[in-house]
């Protein structure tokens, strides 16, 4: 598998099959000051993105902590203005779209959020809070309001009984289903999933993952899963996309990225995480980073890994490797690196 | 089986907040009433399945507190909040029907400065009677605090003046609140140009003490505003000084906490259910803030009845015949050494008046301020 021939024109899929198509998106936040408050830097969080996202599919995308992977996300749906670039979502340009068309669209991309305490209001009941949505688009009278919101519950595995309580009443765990219901609410076609895990006890991780990965198949549902961690969406994804300061490193079908990583920087984060067989935990090769993460403010020229990296060279200083499927990989595998493999 | 859950108007969904008409239905929100359910969803089974092994924390029926019911019941077990909110609402209402009662309560007697007038209690007992034949008189029956050097009933005018500090906290807090809160939240929200007008108006305020923009604007302004409103001009005027010297604060406050509110990701998830602005803030935003509001308010009542006091006593608020503590403290001060008590019956409410509203506002504070949760 790991062997396919590149063959040309077999990367681009078909247009009808492509939910979400981002081309060269950027997300630039200024940093302002001196006399006059002008913008003296730009944290440059997204620095050119190229993505697709197929219907059906679960594309995870992982990354340490400020790499852009979360503002990526929030760029996709529009939370955040990018600065530059297109997100085209089911044939529709968003960027350019005005802002009443857009609340329109926002039925069907939805989000999950990673804070289940944060995201939901303190003051509504978990009524409120999935009614939200269906107020906003007129869903239908009171009685189907109520009817959809009980069958909300039940799908994401909480007792309709519970719609005159305040969320605090909940745990973690049962916030973020509420959370889930809440996107589920207008039948949306693409949810971006923030790290929906990452704020949950690990008993519990597991439960809403499988609640995602049902819903998934049950709703014909898109995701953009985000985690900081390979081994959380290993089996969910269908293909996996690693960001490394505001660029994608490499980005694969799932078990392709795992088992033949070409990125020195996928290859590092792979080996950061343990195996679950003790024997094979002895053998585990863990490569340690050295340095930090550069500041997105200033990027390394060349490769932004280039710093951190065990092979970089002069070249790896000077040019920005093209994003490109490596010799003995699969098309669809494509890594940022000039010096790719193990 | 499916659930059935597809109201027929849901494809009235697609009408719903469109500018310009839409004839290309986008297929997700057709897909929400139309055939697309009948193949996603999830089966009966399948939801009674999660319905039972999901939640068995939370399956008990009801409704629980809301959080206003929850600081209410927590400002309901503070016996000290509770007695001085009863002394609160006790001088209210003393000050508002005491007066309709005082008034019909006494006999026939003989007044004016030759004691020759036959007058009722309505007369003796109005605040701005003038019984010269009983200047500075002692307590008594017919007037149990006394009169004041012009033969007024101090009683009654005691009544009065709790009025006028109640009608000038009332002003001065819903100018507060309205603008304060309508400001605060807008510069907190929005930013950019409000947010800088608000900077700096509030910088200029605590570099100018309210209470002396206030005294200034009683000065300059009462005349004009007592003649063309007559008496009730003046108490207009420095409930509006001090409105316009408060707000500031307020509007600070609700402002920082707008802020930072707007981060929490509910607002981002209200946005991403299609939320518009408007709506963030008035069913987000605004609730949120019930609490900081309320509690700045009550204690802020306290320096705006010492304020109007002040700028009475200094006699640029209510003149004569009408009353006010302060302007009764003042009046009274010319007499202090000879007929002391007359100082000390508007003084002593005045002090309870402030300490009542003080105890009560931290007793709120306790209850709403979410940090002092137990």
């Amino acid at each position: 598998m790991a062997t396919t021939m590149p063959q040309p024109g077999a990367a681009a899929p078909a247009q009808n099959d492509v939910l979400v198509d981002i081309r060269g998106l950027k997300v630039h936040f200024p940093i302002r000051g001196g006399l006059i408050g002008q913008t003296v830097a730009a944290v440059k969080a997204v620095d050119g993105v190229d993505l697709q996202i197929k219907r059906g599919e679960v594309l995870g995308l992982v990354g340490e902590s400020g790499c852009g992977k979360s503002t990526l996300g929030r760029a996709v749906l529009q939370l955040i203005k990018p600065t530059a670039g297109t997100v085209t979502f089911d044939g529709e340009e968003l960027t350019t779209m005005g802002t009443n068309h857009l609340r329109r669209k926002r039925a069907d991309m939805q989000m999950v959020f990673q804070d289940p305490y944060s995201s939901l209001d303190p003051r509504f009941t978990v009524g409120n809070v999935i009614n939200e949505p269906l107020g906003n688009f007129n869903y239908g009278n009171r009685a189907q309001t109520d009817e959809r919101i009980r069958y909300l519950l039940r799908v994401v595995g909480m007792s309709p009984n519970i719609l005159n309580r305040y969320a605090h009443e909940f745990s973690g765990g049962q916030r973020q289903r509420i959370g889930i219901a809440r996107a589920l609410a207008l039948n949306p076609k693409f949810i971006v999933a923030d790290e929906p895990i990452s704020a949950l006890d690990v008993s519990i991780q597991a439960q809403v993952l499988n609640l995602l990965a049902d819903l998934q198949s049950e709703f014909n549902l898109t995701y953009m899963f985000i985690a900081h961690n390979l081994s959380a969406i290993k089996h969910l994804s269908t293909r996996v996309a690693v960001m490394y300061l505001g660029h994608i490193a490499e980005i694969g079908p799932a078990d392709e990225v795992y088992a033949n990583p070409q990125h020195p920087y996928t290859i590092a984060l792979l080996s950061a995480s343990p195996y679950p067989d003790p024997d094979m935990e002895k053998t585990r090769k863990r490569i340690i980073l050295t340095g930090d993460v550069p500041s997105p403010v200033n990027p390394p020229s060349g490769c932004p890994f280039h710093t951190r990296c065990w092979k970089a060279q002069a070249i790896c200083r000077e040019q920005y490797p093209p994003l490109e499927s490596k010799p003995g990989t699969n098309v669809a595998h494509l890594a940022a690196c000039h010096f790719p493999g193990q | 089986m499916k659930i059935e859950e597809t109201p027929d108007n849901f494809q009235a969904l697609d009408t719903v907040g469109a500018v310009g008409n839409q004839p290309s239905t986008p297929e997700g929100i057709a897909a929400l009433g139309g055939t697309e359910q009948q193949t996603a969803g999830v089966t009966q089974a399948e939801l009674d399945r999660r319905a039972e092994t999901e939640t068995r924390e939370a399956t008990t029926e009801g409704q629980s507190l809301s959080p206003l019911q929850a600081s209410m019941r927590r400002l309901g077990r503070d016996r000290r909040a509770m007695f001085f909110m009863a002394l609160v609402l006790i001088l209210i209402v003393v000050s508002y029907v005491g007066p309709l009662v005082w008034t019909r309560v006494g006999p026939t007697i003989l007044t004016g400065a030759a004691g020759l007038d036959k007058s009722g209690p309505a007369s003796y007992h109005n605040y701005v009677f003038e019984d010269l034949s009983r200047q500075n008189a002692n307590s008594s029956s017919l007037h149990p605090f006394g009169t004041d050097a012009i033969g007024r009933d101090i009683l009654a005018r005691i009544m009065a003046g709790v009025n006028v500090s109640i009608e000038v906290a009332l002003l001065v807090e819903i100018m507060d609140i309205g603008l304060g809160v309508t400001i605060g939240t807008l510069a907190g929200y929005y930013g950019g140009w409000l947010a800088t007008f608000l900077d700096r108006f509030t910088d200029l305020m605590f570099a100018f003490p309210g209470l002396l923009f206030a005294i200034l604007a009683a000065a300059t302004l009462g005349p004009v505003f007592q003649s063309r409103l007559g008496l009730p001009g003046r108490l207009i005027l420095v409930s509006m000084a001090l409105g316009i010297s408060v707000w500031p604060f307020m509007a600070r406050l609700v402002r920082g906490q707008t802020l930072q509110l707007r981060e929490q990701q509910f607002i981002e998830a209200s946005r991403t259910v299609g939320s518009s602005n408007r709506h963030i803030i008035m069913s987000h935003i605004v609730p949120n803030l019930f609490n900081i509001v309320i509690v700045a308010a009550t204690l802020d009542v306290v320096n705006t009845i010492v304020s109007e006091a002040v700028i009475s006593l200094l006699g640029l608020g209510v003149q004569t015949p009408g009353s006010s503590l302060g302007l009764m403290i003042n009046d009274a001060a010319a007499v202090i050494a000879v007929y002391p008590w007359e100082v000390v019956w508007p003084t002593a409410v005045l002090a309870i008046l402030v300490l009542a509203f003080s105890f009560m506002g931290d007793g709120v504070q306790d209850a709403f301020n979410p940090r002092t949760k137990d």
